[in-house]
């Protein structure tokens, strides 16, 4: 009996070790990819001139604004541009090839492409070659990732303005395949994020990326901070805390009680009063009372479906930091 | 003279008005070096390149009016415009790019956006690339709640109210009945914030691996909001009056991170601090109420006064870190921890503002001294095990503990009676809990850019002082992603989990909140049959499904559909089920690389069912004749439709014309089917259906007056129509218990038009 701990501890060793030369080596049907058959390297163009005879403004694939972006500054020794970075090359690869005629006319395309359907890892290994750091720390394996998604997807990498990085133009992006949120924000109660429409009366004030982290995040559905509490914190900061009397589901989650885009009912809220408090409080006399028809005007007054309905008197339903606020109601 | 054809490999050229712009010594950095001699790059340029004109112009100036046909508040909710009349329309671009061979690095954009209303925004952005960026950010959000409430307060100060000279209740009376001078009093009441929100942000290249990043928030929320003041604490006897409470708050929030990152190994360090202030930490009232049973002498009007307290005073600081590392050229290790603090430690209140209600114990304590620690970390290991085959395993911790003080509070019932004795005072529930998560996905590579994945998840979650002290939840996945099957590409994801609670002890609460032997081990508050829904077992299903499709270069389509169901346990009350559908169709027609039309249309329906028992003692929760149960259901259609025509003059030789149009509808309805035993006790009545719709149209054209000048003229038709039976025909004083401000529920039907000249350069 005493040596089991003994032989426990032994295969947790070899697998540690096992682990860590796997880690280290690589798995095996990855390596087996990489094959060297001797031929000679792709040649790289002259750059980006010979680029521009084609892909200039009024051509089928214009790429001309890539000077305007921070991929085309030839002064900063890490983009794409510098000397000896190979310009449009250093993502494209090296591209002579694709530069001479076939003899059907055709031309080959460059040796990586962005187009829909190459791979996203293959794509987005030439992105994250030069990006890294703590915007991308989180993306292998999150959601967009798993998913399949390439950076080009959302960015245009290409334009002088890129809508997805910009407060007003951001959702537009987002909405391409996030249509329910699109639908959420033309609700008369939503936070103020750009709907589809450029009407002003739907003028965005806020960003998808105000809350998300498209590149994967610490905490759930992308969110850039670690908690969906912490993200609203940072606008509803009053609504931390701590209090005396503290509303357990609202320090737990504040989507308990709100959904975050936009919802039927005031205040983001996810039900109708008192129906969506009693969800969870039904104690005896007022709170358990069946509410309908017969509390509203003609047939009747009822206090809790009218006006502020629950909140006329459980004022301060996140919570409460006076002595007496037992009920939330001080 | 500067040519407005340009090579495109030139620089932006920077107008005077820029550089005056730039002169009001906003930021110091250095600028000299953004002028550029455009012509003469351009001639040398010219030589290897073709010319183009230049696309788009770097800086942009609107200058125009609004005209608003009527008055409404609520249309202008979030833009500001809210009296009808004129407003000015003032947008702005200024911008310098660096020549892009010129080996010069910097560039900066100033840009604002309605300048001229109260939704104003400004940016600055400047980026010496590769060494340094910095960003201003102001916004403006206005919040507009209603305009057409009516209250007898008036602000002595922000956070005294006290009612009008010649307020004057009927004696005898203890409600609104009595309120003889109501409508006399009575003073028009607008409600609504505004936050004034600067983001500063930083970030310096240290070296060739290190940067420093700095970013600094300051946000000033001022205005009102509704909150009601309330005497009496039976269920008898209280008695409310809904208050324009004022908002005066300021949050700074400061994170600096220090990083390191290279192509194998990232490594982060930092802090983030966030302090909330608010200048108002209490809210007095003046009582409009005459005496009411159960309440000491001396409460009622005129004397007495109650007191709320407004949101204190904290703060939260966190320690932050990350690292990973990519182990080999398939597998990354990440992790990232932080550790925070929440603090709050604002003076604590007297029992109540009324010297004349008896006190035998003191406040236990000067200030809470409330503190939550909060950990988080998460661990993931991704690999691409095989050519096709890929991993990723998480796992994620997250901790609140909570350490505030728990004390006895033999409080006050909201200022209206003598202190309860001692032993009948209340203990606080300073909620903690822990949550831990582990999952595993796996994901398989087909050929064509296609890729299948499946995965598991387990949670464990633990609580102290609520109904549930642990619960586990269980979670399957699997999913297929698809970008390169011809012309379309598609998502389809669906998860079942199952959600285990250990015990469900419902009146945890109660008894932990009570002095030990004051209440019955079966005592409780909530029936015994309630189950929290956050808390109880539960069987949840999604499916979500996105295929887009491009039959012709001209033409996209796309579907949606989305659908989510929870099932809690049968035999109880509380959320028995809810289930949420959406369908979503969107299309895009571009049949001319000038013109398009897009359209889209979503279809929800969400729906939830409860139960309940209508109960006063033992007797009435056992006797399943007081049951009750409520179905809501939602159901939203939201259309847009948009047509735009872009440049269509450009062909015939005009200077360019642009003109579109654009509809939206969103139609909200929701209806609340009550249920019971018919009972003269419980009679139950049929409700009004809730109802918003939201109906947006607009007509605009621009047109091009010259090279760099145009005129944009757009019209916008808004039509929001909204019924509540909660706001409906409800005066200040329909309710006898609670005096309301009366407002009605959100409707307008406007026109905007705006006119606007645009100067690009």
């Amino acid at each position: 009996m005493k040596q089991a701990p003994g032989k426990v501890i032994h295969f947790a060793r070899l697998a540690i070790l096992l682990g860590a030369l796997w880690c280290l080596a690589g798995p095996a049907g990855a390596q087996s990819e990489v094959t060297d058959d001797g031929a000679e390297a792709p040649e790289y163009s002259k750059g980006v001139r010979q680029c521009m005879t084609c892909h200039r403004e009024g051509r089928e694939l214009p790429a001309h604004e890539i000077f305007f972006t921070t991929m085309g500054i030839k002064g900063d020794p890490n983009a794409p541009f510098a000397d000896g970075n190979h310009d449009c090359e250093a993502c494209h690869g090296p591209s002579a090839e694709h530069l001479r005629r076939q003899p059907d006319g055709s031309r080959l395309p460059p040796p990586v492409t962005f187009a829909k359907g190459e791979p996203a890892e293959k794509q987005n290994e030439v992105c994250m070659s030069c990006h890294q750091g703590q915007q991308l720390f989180h993306w292998q394996g999150s959601t967009h990732d798993l998913e399949g998604n390439a950076c080009v997807d959302c960015h245009d990498v290409h334009a002088v303005n890129d809508a997805v990085l910009a407060v007003e133009t951001q959702p537009a992006v987002c909405y391409e395949c996030h249509q329910e949120q699109r639908a959420q924000f033309l609700r008369q109660s939503r936070h103020p994020v750009q709907g589809t429409t450029a009407a002003l009366s739907h003028v965005g004030l806020m960003a998808c990326t105000d809350c998300h982290q498209p590149h994967g995040g610490p905490g759930p559905a992308l969110l850039a901070r670690n908690t969906v509490n912490e993200s609203c914190y940072e606008c509803h900061a009053e609504k931390r805390g701590p209090f005396l009397w503290e509303h357990a589901p609202v320090q737990e989650d504040c989507s308990n009680c709100h959904t975050p885009h936009g919802s039927n009912y005031e205040n983001l809220l996810v039900g109708r009063q008192p129906f969506l408090c009693q969800q969870c409080h039904l104690a005896d006399f007022h709170v358990s009372t069946v509410y309908s028809g017969t509390g509203i005007p003609p047939d009747g007054r009822d206090q809790r479906m009218l006006g502020k309905q629950c909140l006329n008197c459980h004022v301060q339903i996140h919570g409460s930091n006076h002595p007496g606020g037992l009920g939330q109601t001080r | 003279m500067k040519s407005t054809k340009n090579s495109i490999l030139g620089a932006r050229p920077l107008g005077t008005v820029s550089l005056g712009l730039l002169a009001l010594g906003l930021f110091a950095l250095p600028v000299g070096a953004w002028a550029q001699d455009d012509d003469e790059k351009d001639s040398d340029q010219a030589a290897d390149t073709k010319e183009v004109e230049l696309s788009p112009f770097a800086n942009e100036f609107s200058l125009g009016l609004y005209y608003l046909g009527d008055d409404s508040y609520r249309y202008g909710k979030y833009s500001g415009l809210t009296d009808d009349g004129i407003e000015p329309l003032l947008d702005f671009r200024l911008e310098q790019r660096p020549e892009w061979d010129s080996g010069d690095t910097v560039r900066w954009r100033l840009q604002g956006w309605r300048l001229g209303l109260d939704s104003r925004r400004l940016e600055f952005t400047y980026n010496d690339q590769g060494t340094q960026k910095f960003g201003f950010d102001y916004r403006e959000i206005p919040n507009n709640r209603f305009s057409d409430g009516q209250t007898p307060y008036r602000a002595v100060n922000a956070g005294l109210w006290e009612l009008a000279p010649e307020w004057s209740v009927a004696p005898g009376s203890s409600n609104t009945l009595g309120f003889v001078n109501l409508q006399e009093s009575l003073v028009d009441l607008r409600v609504d914030t505004k936050r004034n929100r600067m983001d500063l942000d930083y970030e310096r290249k240290l070296g060739p691996n290190w940067t420093l990043d700095v970013d600094f928030r300051h946000e000033v929320k001022d205005g009102t909001r509704t909150l009601g003041g309330i005497f009496g604490h039976s269920a008898a006897n209280p008695r409310s009056v809904i208050l324009a409470a004022p908002v005066d708050w300021t949050t700074d929030i400061v994170e600096a991170m220090f990083e390191y990152s290279t192509a194998r190994v990232q490594f982060g360090v930092g802090a983030y601090a966030s302090f909330f202030s608010n200048d108002e930490s209490s809210l007095t009232f003046q009582n409009a109420y005459g005496y009411r049973n159960g309440w000491a002498p001396g409460v009622e009007f005129p004397d007495a006064y109650g007191r709320l307290a407004l949101e204190p005073d904290n703060s939260y600081l966190q320690f932050k870190t990350y690292g990973g590392i990519n182990l080999n050229p398939s597998t990354r290790l990440t992790a990232d921890f932080s550790y925070g603090k929440m603090e709050q430690d604002e003076a604590l209140m007297p029992w109540s503002v009324n010297p004349d209600l008896a006190v035998h114990t003191p406040v236990p304590l000067d200030s809470l001294n409330a503190e939550v620690n909060t950990t988080m970390l998460n661990l993931r290991l991704t690999s691409q095990l095989a050519r096709a085959l890929g991993l990723a395993v998480n796992y994620h911790y997250d901790d609140r503990d909570n350490k505030t003080p728990r004390e006895v509070w033999p409080y006050i019932g909201a200022d209206s009676q003598d202190q309860r004795a001692f032993e009948d005072g209340r203990i606080n529930l300073p909620y903690s809990f822990t949550k831990h998560r582990a999952d595993a996905t796996m994901t398989y590579r087909l050929p064509r850019a296609a890729r299948l994945r499946a995965g598991v998840e387990y949670s464990d979650y633990s609580r102290d002082y609520q109904e549930v002290s642990d619960s586990n939840e269980l979670t399957w996945l699997v999913g297929m992603s698809a970008r390169g099957w011809g012309s379309g590409s598609l998502n389809l994801d669906l998860r079942t989990s199952d959600r285990d609670v250990d015990a469900y002890s419902g009146n945890a609460p109660l008894l932990a909140s009570w002095l030990p032997g004051r209440v019955g081990a079966d005592d409780y508050e909530n029936h015994p049959l309630l189950r929290k829904y956050y808390l109880a077992d539960r069987d949840r299903d999604e499916a979500r499904l996105r295929a887009d499709f491009a039959p012709d270069p001209t033409v996209n389509l796309g579907f949606s559909a989305s659908y989510a169901k929870d099932d809690y346990a049968d035999g109880y009350f509380g959320l028995t089920d809810a289930k949420v559908r959406a369908l979503s169709l969107d299309a895009g027609w571009y049949p001319q690389e000038h013109i398009s039309l897009t359209a889209f249309y979503t279809k929800e329906k969400y729906e939830a069912a409860q139960a309940a028992r209508s109960f006063f003692n033992d007797a009435s929760a056992n006797d399943p004749a007081n049951d009750w149960s409520a179905d809501t259901t939602d159901k939203v259609d939201t259309w847009n439709f948009a047509l735009n025509f872009t440049d269509i003059g450009k062909d015939r030789g005009w200077s360019g014309v642009d003109f579109g149009f654009d509809y939206t509808f969103s139609n909200t309805r929701s209806d609340i089917l009550v249920a019971a035993a018919p009972s003269p006790f419980n009679p139950v009545g049929p409700l009004p259906e809730l109802q918003a719709k939201l109906r947006t149209f607009t007509l605009w054209g621009s047109f091009q007056l010259n090279g760099h000048s145009s005129v944009r003229l757009a019209a916008e038709n808004s039509e929001l129509s909204t019924t509540d039976w909660a706001l409906d025909g409800v005066a200040t004083d329909t309710l006898a218990n609670v005096l309301l401000l009366g407002e009605d529920a959100a409707n307008y039907d406007l026109w905007l038009v705006s006119a606007s000249w645009n100067y690009r350069f």
